[in-house]
Order: structure tokens, then sequence, then C-alpha cells
């Protein structure tokens, strides 16, 4: 014969063994006088369950009669099984959550890695009065997912057992309403309780298995206002998982818009990037504690297999970025690689899918796991000790953090080994991995801040030079509007950026008359361009000084470009001599506009291309009041919002209407600027009589 | 804003029987095009590649890096005696491609078929 527990249970006593509940005072007499006695009623009361509890691994077997659950049914002799006492010692709590009244589970008492179903079963005797209603209070700490029978008739479950395998969520407390029909009076009620629990959870947590707090049993309302007691207690033991998921968000969104500061760092978007994720994992973990949105399952494998390896390998790349390495260039793809290894070893290691692999090949995957995590974090350090040896202070700021940082990346390893990695004040979970992310985020924010600061610093720096490059180009560029005998002379400059690639540079001969003009455009726009213009200018000038024959100008223009990479430039020279005859030598700049109409000219390569390039010459002569318009590709290449060019026939149409420099320049720049305008117009005018004083042009060489 | 570049390769026999390698461009062609003209005219075997075209008809924007690119390839291709042929270029850029003289390096046309006919 089964040794059986019997425990009395009155809900109109509720003397002695309870071990919780609730009472009701009621007055008899309203208003009585001295000498009445007050009666109190003690009712609405419940008694932890804590056992001796019969305990079984494996799963029952169909009775052939009823065909429901054998081991659930009343009759079913349990002799045999084993007893557990689900009593806790003193100030016993759950080493992860924090709950009080903690037991350990199987795996702690003699079914050591044991995962699948097992079965308790306890006998308990009621007395309940007419109308009383009783409910039980689910143990609020299992592992992992129960389903819960009275006297063979299921009351309810905990997760989802419609499927071969059943779904599992986050412990929390349930409520179960007994049948009045089968406890009213005195009766004896069989509980059992079938559970199930997942591979993975053996492997995380120490001491898993079951139940690891005893159920309650009694009223209905007791046992409601228990439930409510300990959603508290989970919440409160949870209460730091929501802030952590607002405090990530917010440092990812702070990441993302420091690239609007310095789009050249690349080290926000990583940033942003990897606290995104741990906001995420943070989420993640938000909902499966409190809601049932997302099950067990679906929480180990967002986690597990997709944000871990993406975080490992995000931080990695984190400050191979921020200490700006170049070498090894292998790095990076050694990270990701990383990152998919644990995905895998995460995946098979934790059995995640345990009908795909064995025991025992999933336990080779645990231990990859954990080679993949510790050569992650040799490779972090690594990238860290090349980032000490470059930066300095940065790296030993950040190196604590980023050592606890990883360390808690083996917290369940950790706490398989009974080692403390949470801590409880005021009830509320603290553990290593979040210690170890709230100093990283310090640090982080510091640093962030600190690189910032240098960050503008430089860029203030930078826009001063390309300022004072700006100026440098503006002296070296004529007047728009210069008189010489013979020539007036007006010019149009408006660069796409704040410094252009376009020049011109006109040279009047000390003695003849003549005139030389020489204007260009290097390839590429900016400051790059701007540098490359000045040497131009200067090459130019000196060129000028000792010849100013075009076809002798562009030689040198050639010669100083060639050899400089992807220097190139298109240049047209022309010499203009007192009497109008003009000599013009073109390197695929746009020919001249005479009187409105393009000079035809064969085209040529650009300077910097050959050592010895065919330019195009031709000669013509300026009659009084023609004349001569140069363009930049600027004017023909401005384009719409449409995509539609300004084009060659509108520079035409708008020339021979005889629009100034300064109009033309508007009229394409109105149209869509997308290139360096330059516009020179030369026009023949009558010789100055001699005598007559001539104007000195100010920028004359 | 402007467009990536993209590349791919085409292998054709012209009309008189000879392989043609067809290198086709889209977007828009700039400083940042070097892996696409470039980096793709050099993937190419000098010693078996004797004929190429080049298609220009999904460009929609060259600036002068871009043109230095081309004019690069060209006087490679040249170098390596190879006959060069585009076509698919818009009036304007034909103008701009005859200007910096391309035209010395590379016959021009309006169609594929015209090109291929001309090798």
């Amino acid at each position: 014969m089964a040794r059986r527990f019997l425990l009395l249970f009155s809900l109109l006593s509720g003397l002695g063994c309870f071990g919780w509940a609730q009472a009701r005072v009621v007055p008899n007499k309203p208003g009585g006088g001295p000498g009445d006695t007050t009666s109190v009623t003690i009712g609405q009361s419940s008694a932890r369950l804590y056992g001796p509890w019969k305990f079984t691994v494996g799963d029952s077997p169909i009775d052939p009669v009823t065909h429901e659950q054998l081991w659930a049914e009343p009759g079913f002799d349990d002799s045999g099984w084993e007893t557990v006492d689900l009593t806790s010692a003193e100030g016993a709590i759950d080493p992860t959550a924090g709950l009080s009244g903690y037991v350990p589970g199987w795996t702690a008492k003699g079914h050591r890695g044991y995962w699948g179903y097992a079965w308790y079963r306890i006998r308990v005797r009621v007395n309940v009065k007419p109308g009383e209603k009783l409910a039980v209070g689910g143990p609020s700490d299992v592992d992992d997912a129960y389903q819960l029978m009275a006297n063979g008739v299921l009351l309810g479950s905990f997760g989802d057992f419609s499927r071969s395998r059943p779904s599992i969520y986050n412990t929390r407390p349930m409520i179960f309403q007994l049948p009045q029909q089968d406890v009213e009076g005195p009766a004896s009620v069989v509980l059992a309780f079938r559970f199930w629990m997942e591979p993975t959870t053996a492997m995380q947590q120490p001491d898993a298995g079951g139940m690891h707090n005893a159920p309650l049993l009694g009223d209905a309302g007791t046992v409601a206002g228990d439930f409510q007691s300990q959603w508290v207690e989970l919440s409160r033991a949870y209460a730091t998982t929501p802030i952590f998921a607002f405090l990530y968000l917010l440092l990812a969104l702070t990441a993302f818009s420091l690239v609007f500061f310095d789009r050249s760092d690349r080290v926000y978007l990583w940033i942003g990037g990897v606290y995104l994720l741990a906001a995420t994992s943070s989420i993640v973990l938000t909902l499966t504690v409190w809601t049932q949105a997302l099950s067990g399952e679906a929480g180990n494998v967002i986690t597990d297999i997709l944000l871990t390896p993406l975080t490992s390998a995000g931080w990695a790349m984190i400050w191979w970025v921020w200490f700006r390495l170049r070498r090894p260039a292998w790095l990076p793809t050694a990270a990701f690689a990383l990152a998919a290894l644990l995905a895998l070893s995460n995946a098979l290691g934790e059995n995640l899918w345990f009908t795909l692999v064995p025991g025992p090949v999933s336990a080779a995957f645990h231990v990859i796991s954990m080679a993949a995590r510790l050569a992650t974090l040799a490779l972090v350090l690594w990238i860290f000790i090349e980032g000490i040896r470059t930066q300095g202070v940065e790296g030993w700021l950040a190196l604590p953090a980023l050592l606890l940082h990883g360390f808690s990346r083996f917290q369940n390893e950790l706490s398989i080994l009974h080692l403390q990695i949470y801590w409880f004040p005021f009830g509320v979970q603290f553990g290593i991995g979040q210690l170890a992310g709230l100093l990283l985020l310090l640090v982080l924010v510091l640093l962030l801040g600190r690189r910032l600061y240098f960050s503008v610093l430089k860029q203030r720096r930078m826009a001063l030079d390309v300022k004072q490059a700006q100026e440098v180009q503006q002296v070296i560029l004529p007047r728009a509007r210069v008189s010489l005998p013979g020539f007036e002379i007006e010019s149009e400059y408006r660069p796409a950026q704040e410094v252009g690639g376009d020049f011109f540079q006109i040279v009047p001969h000390p003695s003849n008359g003549s005139l030389l003009i020489v204007a260009g455009d290097v390839a590429g726009k900016g400051l790059k361009a701007g540098m490359l213009v000045a040497l131009l200018v200067g090459a130019a000038r000196t060129a000028a000084e000792t010849d100013p024959e075009p076809m002798f100008v562009l030689g040198a223009l050639n010669r100083r470009l060639l050899g400089r990479g992807d220097a190139q430039a298109t240049c047209l020279a022309l010499s203009i001599a007192a009497d109008g005859g003009v000599t013009l030598a073109n390197a695929g700049h746009m020919p001249p506009y005479l009187n409105g109409q393009p000079v035809a000219m064969e085209g040529a390569l650009p300077l910097g291309m050959l050592p010895g390039p065919d330019f195009s010459v031709m000669h013509f002569k300026l009659a009084e009041s023609d004349r001569l318009v140069l363009v930049s590709d600027g004017i023909a290449e401005a384009t719409d919002a449409e995509g539609r060019l300004f084009g060659f026939e509108r520079t035409e149409q708008l020339l021979k209407a005889g629009l100034s420099a300064a109009d033309l320049a508007a009229a394409a720049q109105r149209f869509g600027q997308a290139d360096d305008i330059s516009v020179i117009a030369v026009t023949k005018i009558a010789a100055t009589l001699p005598g007559a004083r001539e104007p000195v042009p100010e920028w004359s060489i | 804003m402007q467009s990536e570049t993209k590349a791919h390769m085409e292998q054709l026999t012209s009309p008189a029987g000879h392989p043609v390698t067809v290198l086709r461009f889209e977007g828009d062609i700039a400083s940042t095009s070097k892996d696409a003209v470039l980096g793709t005219y050099q993937a190419l075997p000098k010693a078996t590649v004797k004929s190429v075209l080049l298609d220009f008809s999904k460009v929609d924007y060259i600036n002068s890096s871009g043109i230095a690119l081309v004019i690069q390839m060209l006087i490679e291709a040249s170098n390596s005696d190879q006959k060069v042929y585009a076509f698919g270029l818009s009036p304007h850029f034909t103008k701009v491609f005859t200007m910096v003289g391309i035209t010395k390096y590379a016959g021009l046309f309006a169609t594929q078929a015209e090109a291929l006919a001309a090798l």
C-alpha cells in the first residue's frame, strides 16, 4: 500500500497546519457594549503543499480503459515512486530570478542532466462547505511547462501541450479552479503534475527540473491573493529588463544621430547597430518574462542564435573601427565567421532542436560554442592591445569594462558551476551581464563624448583650411571685369563646392599688346581639384613668362600633371595679338564661342593623359566688336531636377542673344548647377589712341 | 544623387565572324567608377580579346573624372592593339567624347548593330 499523505483541510478552522492564511473579521453585534465578545470567523484559507510528493521521471502510459494518462488517475499506485519534499531552506531564493521559497529541481536530486517528462503526485483530503470554491495556485518557479490534473481530470496547463514537443514560457504564477462537485464535503483529491523540461534549461541553469517551490491549495479568493503577490515578486525581479531596453535604445539612437555630425566615422553606425541589437535582446527578454507573446524556444532562438552572435561580432567591429585599425585585413571576416560558428554551435549545443542531433554531438557543440566565445574574446583583446599601443588612454579606460563584458558571455557556464552571477538588491535581479553592460555603456558614453569633441575640433580646422583655400583661389582668379588696350574682358566663376576645379588666367604681354588666356577644368571637384588648380595656375604663369605661345603653355601644363595619379584637366590656351590674330590650342576643353557660334575644332586628349599628346590648334582673327566666349562644361552640364541637361544648344542660343558672362552663369546655376561654372568673354574693342592713358590692370604679372 | 556604376560583360560575334567582347555600363560614370570601368576592362584577357564594344545606352551621366577613366581605358586598349567601338551615347555625350579626342581611339556609333557591322 502506498504511503499516502493526508492533509486535513478545513475551510472553517484554518488552524495550525496551514502555511499561509488570510483572516476576515466579522463583529457579531454591531454597537455592542462593554463585556460583549467579538467573534472572529477565520476563513478563506490556503495551504502550501510542501509534500511529501511522489515523483518519477518519464511519461505516463495511456490507460487502455479510460484512454487517459494512467499516472493522473486517483487510483494509480505510485508507491514505487520517489518521495520529494518541497520545503525550502530558510531564506532560499532562486539563483536566477531571486524568487523566494526555492528548492532545487530533479537534476540536483539524483537525475543529473535529465530533461524531458516527469511526474509529481500528491493526495490531499479536503472538507469544503457547500458554495465554497477551491483553487490551486500553480508553482510560480518551474522548469519548464506542466499540466495539472485533479483526480485524473485536466485542470489546465502552463505551456502549450498541444504539440508533440510542448512550448515553454518563462516561469510565472498560475491559478487553476477545482471543479466544485469533486471536492464538496469531505473528499480526497489527487493532484498530478505532468512536467516537461527542455534540454536547453538543463544546460543553462543550475539545479534545474520541475517544481522549485510548492503549489498552493485553498480558497479561490485566497489563492488569487497569493497569485497577485507572486506576480509582484516576479515583476520586481525583472524590473531592470525594460529599463535596460530603454537605455540601450536611447544609446543606439544617440549613436545613429551622431552620424549626422561626422559622416566619415563609421564607428557611430556600429555602436548604433550593436546597441539596437542589445535593446532588441532586452525587449525579447521583457516579452518572454512578462507575456506569452514569445515562447521560451522562440526567445532562445532569437537571442542565442541571432542576437548574441551578431552582438559579439559587432563589439569586435566597434573596437576595430574605433581604433582605426587596418591590419590584419581578415579580422572583420574572422569576427563574423566566429559569429556564424557561435550561432551554429549554440543551436546544436543548446540542443534547441534536440530531435536533430544526439546528446553527445550536442555536448560537443556546446564545447565549440565556448571555444567560439573565447576566440571572439581573444580577438577583441588583441584589437584592444593594438588600440592601446596606438591610442593609449582610450584603450586603458575601456579595458576593465570590456573584460567584464567578455566574462559575462560565460554566465551560463558560471551559473552551472554555482558561482554567483546574480544579486537581488530589494528583490530586483541584477546580474554580472547587466553590470558589465552598464559599465560598458558608461565608458562608451565618456569615450563617445571625447571622440565627438575631437572630431568636431578637426572638422572646424578642416573647414578653416577650406575657407582659406577658397580665399586663395579668389586671389589667384582675375577680377570679374577688366579693360585692356583693345580688349574688354568679363568673367564669372561659380564653383559647385567651396573650392572649384575650374580655373582661368589672363596674362597680358608686357610689351607687344598681346594677351594670353588660359582656361581649364580639373577632373573632380572640391579641395583636391582646388589644389591642382593652384598647381596649374602657377605653372601656367611660369610658362607664360618663358614663352606665351599656347602650345608651349599646354605642353608645360601637361608635363606638370603627368604621373600624378588621376590628376587630369581639360585646358584651352589662346593668345590674341594686338591686331586681333588668335592662336588657339586645345586639350579636350570646350571650344570657345565666336559671336555665339562654337568654333569648330578637332578634339584632343586632356592634359595628364599622355606624355606627348596632339593638342588641336587653330588660327583666326578677331575683328572689332567680335566677342569670344570661353565656357567650362559646368554650363552645358547643368542638370535640372528631372535630370535634363542645360545643353550645348541652349548655351549657344543664349550667347547668340548676347548674354553677359554673369547672366549666362546665373542661368545655368538656376537651371541646376552640377559642376564648377566658369565663363570668360573677350570683346575686341577699338585700340586706345596713342598718348591716351591706358588702364593699368591690378592683376597683371 | 549619383547612381552606382554597374558593368557586365557579354560575348558576341560580329557579322564578319569576329568574336567581340561587349562591356555594358549602367548608372553614372564618375571618379568612383574606377573598378566598374577600368577594373572590368583590365579583367579581360588581352591576348585573346581583340575587339571590344562599349555599351553606354544605360549610362545616365558621365562627368569629367568618368571621361578620364574612359580615356585611360582606351589608351590601354590602343597599347594592346585592341579595336574599341562605343555605342549608345546621347548626342550630348557624343559631342563631349568628340571634344576630348576619344574618337581618335574609339569609333562612336548610335546602335550596337552599327558598331558590330563596323568591326
